[in-house]
């Protein structure tokens, strides 16, 4: 059953922790609590439906492998009463699970084993970036020594301009517009090019090799335009 | 040809002799009442004998009877009697009418005989063949079936027979009485197996055989003729190709039995094994991410320099390392399940490489990485999830037993017509760096060591690709563990130029 946390005061964000098994479940909640979030829990994906409204979370965390409902769907069902981040905890070797749940609605994923500190990480950059969507769109976005001006179509590295093709500035803003979030190749591709190039995930690969070759110091060892193979992308500012 | 002339003049000789005591003895059984008798009813009793003779003695001795009953006929009770000589010419018309019909008569008898005992030799044959099905039917494995038919075809010839399996020759109990002559010529015709029905082959009185039934060439049958038999007629190779085809099918039968259960129990084990592996493998992960997680929530907790927080520290890293261990077994079991199903895409060589040392920089904090691609950048159709584990596999073998090692390098080379990707630290190194066993060979060497099981996961992968593994490794001088993939396809960056721009606004 959903219990709150008593000295924590009900002004604290909320955090939804969907997840099946007890032990994984009060560990979240104790990673979560210790960073100031209020934490309700559900064990199954119906109960966490159930809890959303009165609860009104800031962020979910969910598990993929619930007894009583699909990953995907849950998810959807979520997306539709509620814009808050959503995170996924899967197993390995579900790439095609999280894949769906991602194209669901989900906004990242982590998986099991996880790291805690990586997990909170997350949570605030989600936290941090659902903020800064809400107030005005950012014009300029800076990462490493690069800067990208939305506004003015430039990008410059270490004050010196660098040429992007029409293409590669598109999938960079689309990027930097998500920052921290896992982009699906099937959302990338339909942001960037269109809904009639879902499958070409080579246009997507080679643009993304050239965009790591133009910005980045190490493009094998990429800081900003990381590879969830299988998956997708994530920008890091 | 000769002795089939010398056995055809026997019979003749011994018909004639026959017909004449036949006939003598009828004649004098006659002889009181010539004279008596009407010439009709005295024609009409040569012609029963002829008759009787052909029926019990044959074509030959109905023939002598034929003529030998008109002479005696003719001399001893036709007056004149005791002379070849006829006064009434009406005798010499009954004599000509009498031997006529008596020819007549005795060939269609004899036609009628022969017909009989081919049919009966016909029954005798097509029972023995139901027979020997019966049997084959009770054979449980091909040992029955070749006994069995063994048994059958020497029974029915009188003779010896044998019947051997395609790979005889390979076998270890052979018959002694199979001379190496026979071997050799079994041999070769189980090896030139002509399309069609078989036509059994003789040599030196030995017939032999192929079993075939469809395509498959299930043995051969060798057949030790009799001294009395030369060879076999029309009828007897028929019957031994027809024995031949049903032993086939009996092989087959029991072949396809035996491959059959054999396949099941194989599965039976298989899905046994693999859903405890799978079981385990979820039952450990499960409480083992708990352990993971509360461990590190206990490292932030606790001063890093305490005991208890560097005993959180260790816990923690001990945890980890045994999930990679539990995904290494879940990786196995899902392989030898379903076999490594190569999902190939368009994948770029540094974003594997990128990704694999990404999700290994948690891991080894204390080393530095370098990586480069040489070669045209390009993409490749490969698996990617699988190069990535390969890699993250080799990278996590280097962190953990490369002691000493100050850094990691991953390099990626892209040749004409394959990829070279190499794993390379400057640890301890080892002496002899060990052959890397494929974990899922059905027979190969089962990884001993610790850093086996991940390394023969790579081998695996790097099998079902196609490709080459190899470790080098010196004491002292560093481990390198390379593999070349092949790759059918690559897609040149500047591909993009030209097409993928287009599209876009």
């Amino acid at each position: 059953m959903p219990t709150t946390m008593p000295m924590i005061m009900p002004t604290e964000p909320a955090i939804l922790v969907i997840e099946d098994d007890a032990d994984i479940r009060r560990m979240l909640v104790s990673a979560m609590g210790g960073q100031g979030y209020r934490v309700r829990e559900a064990a199954s994906g119906q109960e966490g439906l159930r809890s959303l409204p009165e609860c009104e979370p800031v962020l979910l965390l969910v598990d993929l492998g619930l007894p009583d409902m699909d990953g995907g769907e849950l998810v959807r069902a979520l997306r539709a009463q509620t814009a808050a981040p959503i995170i996924i905890v899967s197993a390995r070797q579900m790439e095609a699970e999280k894949v769906a749940a991602l194209d669901a609605g989900a906004d990242d994923f982590v998986t099991k084993p996880f790291g805690m500190p990586e997990l909170q990480a997350r949570v605030r950059a989600h936290l941090r970036r659902r903020g800064s969507e809400q107030a005005e769109p950012v014009a300029v976005v800076a990462f490493g020594d690069v800067v990208l001006d939305l506004q003015r179509r430039v990008v410059e590295r270490g004050g010196q301009p660098v040429h992007l093709t029409p293409t590669e500035f598109k999938l960079l803003a689309t990027l930097a517009a998500s920052e921290g979030k896992v982009l699906t190749h099937r959302e990338l591709l339909r942001r960037v090019w269109g809904v009639g190039y879902l499958e070409r995930t080579h246009y997507l690969r080679i643009h993304m090799a050239h965009l790591r070759g133009k910005l980045e110091a190490n493009p094998t060892q990429p800081r900003h335009f990381l590879t969830e193979t299988g998956i997708g992308y994530r920008f890091h500012a | 040809m000769r002795e089939s002339v010398k056995r055809e003049s026997v019979d003749l000789f011994r018909g004639l002799l026959i017909a004449l005591v036949a006939c003598s003895v009828a004649t004098l059984a006659v002889a009181p009442f010539r004279g008596v008798l009407l010439d009709a009813n005295l024609a009409l009793y040569y012609l029963l004998i002829v008759v009787w003779l052909t029926v019990k003695a044959g074509r030959s001795a109905g023939f002598s009877a034929s003529v030998l009953s008109v002479l005696f006929f003719d001399i001893f009770l036709v007056p004149p009697y005791d002379s070849l000589t006829v006064h009434d010419p009406q005798h010499v018309l009954t004599f000509a009418m009498l031997l006529l019909v008596a020819l007549v008569t005795s060939r269609l008898v004899d036609g009628l005989r022969v017909q009989t005992a081919l049919a009966e030799t016909r029954g005798q044959w097509s029972e023995s063949l139901r027979a020997m099905g019966d049997g084959l039917l009770s054979a449980e494995n091909a040992d029955d079936v070749r006994r069995i038919g063994a048994q059958f075809v020497g029974g029915m010839f009188g003779a010896t027979a044998w019947i051997l399996p395609p790979d005889f020759s390979s076998g270890s109990a052979i018959d002694p009485r199979l001379t190496v002559g026979m071997q050799k010529i079994a041999a070769t015709m189980l090896r030139r197996h002509a399309g069609g029905a078989q036509a059994p082959v003789s040599s030196a009185g030995v017939v032999y055989l192929p079993l075939r039934a469809g395509e498959r060439i299930s043995g051969i049958m060798l057949l030790v003729l009799p001294a009395r038999m030369a060879r076999l007629d029309a009828m007897q190779e028929r019957w031994l190709q027809t024995a031949s085809v049903q032993l086939a099918l009996a092989l087959d039968r029991v072949h396809s039995i035996d491959v059959a259960s054999r396949a099941r129990l194989a599965e039976k084990n298989e899905r046994f094994r693999n859903s405890i592996l799978s079981s385990i493998s979820h039952d450990i992960r499960t409480p083992l991410t708990t352990v993971a997680g509360l461990a590190e929530l206990l490292v932030q907790q606790l001063p890093r320099e305490s005991d208890s927080g560097g005993t959180a520290l260790r816990l923690h890293r001990a945890a980890v390392r045994m999930d990679a261990t539990v995904t290494n077994l879940l990786d196995i079991a899902r392989f030898s399940q379903h076999g490594i199903a190569i999902n190939s895409d368009w994948a770029a060589i540094d974003e594997i490489i990128g990704s694999a040392i990404f999700g290994q920089r948690a891991a080894a904090q204390q080393l530095a990485f370098d990586s480069e691609i040489r070669g045209a950048p390009a993409l490749v159709k490969l698996d990617a999830l699988l190069m990535e584990k390969v890699l993250c596999n080799l990278i996590d073998n280097a962190v953990r037993h490369a002691r000493g090692a100050t850094r990691v390098a991953v390099r990626g080379h892209l040749r004409p017509r394959s990829l070279q990707l190499s794993v390379i630290d400057n640890g301890c190194g080892m002496a002899h760096p060990p052959p890397v066993a494929n974990v899922l060979a059905p027979d190969g060497d089962k990884p001993r060591d610790h850093g086996g099981l991940g390394l023969s996961i790579c081998q695996a992968i790097c099998d079902a690709h196609g490709g080459r593994m190899r470790v080098f490794g010196r004491p002292g001088k560093g481990c390198c563990v390379i593999l070349a993939i092949p790759v059918a396809e690559t897609l040149p960056l500047d591909y993009a130029d030209h097409h993928a721009d287009d599209h876009a606004d």
